[in-house]
């Protein structure tokens, strides 16, 4: 069974790719629907705005597909950025839109208490609150830092690790099969590489 | 928490890693001999140049980013001839994450604006080079050989108005001196934007990091690779963390050599 790089028009990919032929993760990158029904795992990466993100897959006729191989089959997936923000009800960004609904929770834009503290926020940030349960964040502590873009935050249930920005920012959400980063693990150095690990040994 | 950020820069010619003294370019290695050598995980990001000066195409660079990008993983920004949002999209393919704009921001002032427009703030960092003369600081264009009559004072404030996202300072005079980065500089830029300033041109000590990041920088960049082969490099970092300059989280389990030149 394949693990799929969902590719729907939004990320940099290849950076993503980069990262897992390095831990030698075996995957395709695709957007072809009977590959996506086949998949073992999938990863859905992600940047762009919420509603674009959600507009692809309509157009792609993916969404029954994602919630076939997330709910009823369950297979491990794993949503970066973008990617893991679309698993909530609904989002804002690009005006409020229907998510996927995997997750009870919701993306709304952040709004930092600091005026020094900016949107866009890019940066790194090590991590706070981590559930030390979580499969995926499996050996990561606080002394590790993680590189994040965005403007928008998740809130909502099965947060599993969270960040200081506006406020304690979610950084990772874990829900059985369902796995989601706000960072970038293909650019969070090893730190980074080891969530993906993670990732690659769940059975 | 905000961190200030230890960068690399690294200069690109013709495939082969460079070294820049006052924009004068020396060879140091060619750029496998780079990856098998260099831990990328000593930095927070690395800006990567072309500064080939004949026949500088963005497909070379875009060869060559691909290939550091297969190793390094950390943000990547790349940039050196880039003067359309196509040679934007061309470097973005091949793995960078933001995009660094000179001499073209300067010729086609729309250029800016649209390159933001189309992959956000955050993909725009300006880099300006900058020349004392008169009492005030200039723009050089075209690897410093153009001054302009325009001061960096305005220039930044019109980058920001065009949708930079951050600025890459560099001072002509500084480049490769290993005598500092240009203190004046950093605190005129800082005093006039709010945007994020990556200092570069000068690094040679341990110290002109914490000056720089004192004078307004949010980010520091070390440029010559001479300055961090053996013992240099792992200490950068722990010396930033030492000192009363807002640290990075980052673990830096080296020993801080006195003196690395």
């Amino acid at each position: 069974m394949k693990t799929v790089v969902l590719n729907y028009g939004s990320g940099n990919i290849k950076s993503l790719s980069n990262a897992l032929n390095y831990i030698e993760f075996d995957h395709v990158v695709s957007n072809d629907i009977q590959t996506i029904k086949e998949s073992g795992k999938l990863i859905i990466p992600g940047a762009g705005s919420f509603a674009n993100a959600i507009k692809s897959i309509l157009s792609l006729s993916l969404r029954d597909v994602l919630l076939d191989l997330s709910i009823h089959k369950q297979i491990p997936v794993l949503g970066i950025c973008l990617g893991m923000q679309i698993f909530a009800k609904s989002g804002s960004e690009g005006g409020w839109t229907d998510g996927l609904g995997f997750l009870n929770g919701d993306v709304t834009v952040m709004n930092p208490p600091n005026f020094n503290l900016k949107i866009p926020y890019y940066g790194w940030s090590s991590l706070t609150n981590i559930n030390y349960n979580s499969r995926l964040m499996r050996g990561i502590s606080e002394t590790d830092s993680f590189y994040f873009v965005h403007s928008y935050k998740y809130e909502g249930e099965s947060v599993s690790a969270r960040y200081l920005y506006d406020g304690n920012v979610t950084a990772s959400v874990e829900k059985d099969n369902l796995f989601g980063v706000q960072f970038h693990p293909e650019k969070s150095r090893h730190s980074g590489l080891q969530v993906l690990k993670n990732f690659r040994d769940i059975q | 928490m905000i961190n200030n950020r230890l960068i690399l820069t690294l200069l690109i010619s013709d495939g082969l890693l460079v070294n820049s003294k006052g924009f004068i370019l020396n060879p140091v290695c060619n750029i496998s001999t780079m990856l098998t050598y260099l831990n990328f995980d000593l930095f927070d990001e690395i800006v990567i140049l072309d500064v080939t000066r004949v026949n500088r195409n963005i497909d070379g660079l875009s060869r060559w980013i691909s290939q550091i990008s297969s190793k390094c993983f950390i943000p990547i920004c790349g940039g050196g001839g880039v003067t359309s949002i196509h040679d934007c999209e061309t470097l973005s393919n091949s793995g960078i994450d933001k995009v660094v704009i000179n001499s073209a921001a300067f010729t086609n002032r729309k250029l800016i604006k649209e390159v933001s427009q189309t992959f956000g703030s955050q993909f725009v960092v300006s880099s300006i080079d900058a020349v004392f003369k008169d009492g005030k600081y200039y723009i050089c264009t075209n690897d410093g050989k153009f001054p302009r009559e325009i001061t960096v004072v305005e220039w930044v404030k019109e980058l920001e108005d065009m949708g930079s996202g951050e600025i890459y300072l560099r001072s002509i005079k500084q480049d490769g001196s290993a005598l500092g980065y240009d203190i004046n500089l950093i605190k005129l830029v800082s005093e006039s934007t709010s945007l994020p300033i990556i200092a570069a041109g000068g690094f040679g000590h341990f110290r002109h990091l914490e000056n720089g990041i004192i004078a307004g920088a949010q980010a520091v960049s070390i440029g010559n690779l001479f300055h961090f082969m053996g013992e240099g490099l792992s200490g950068a970092k722990q010396y930033l963390l030492n000192d009363n300059v807002k640290p990075t989280t980052t673990i830096w389990p080296f020993a801080m050599p006195e003196k690395i030149l």
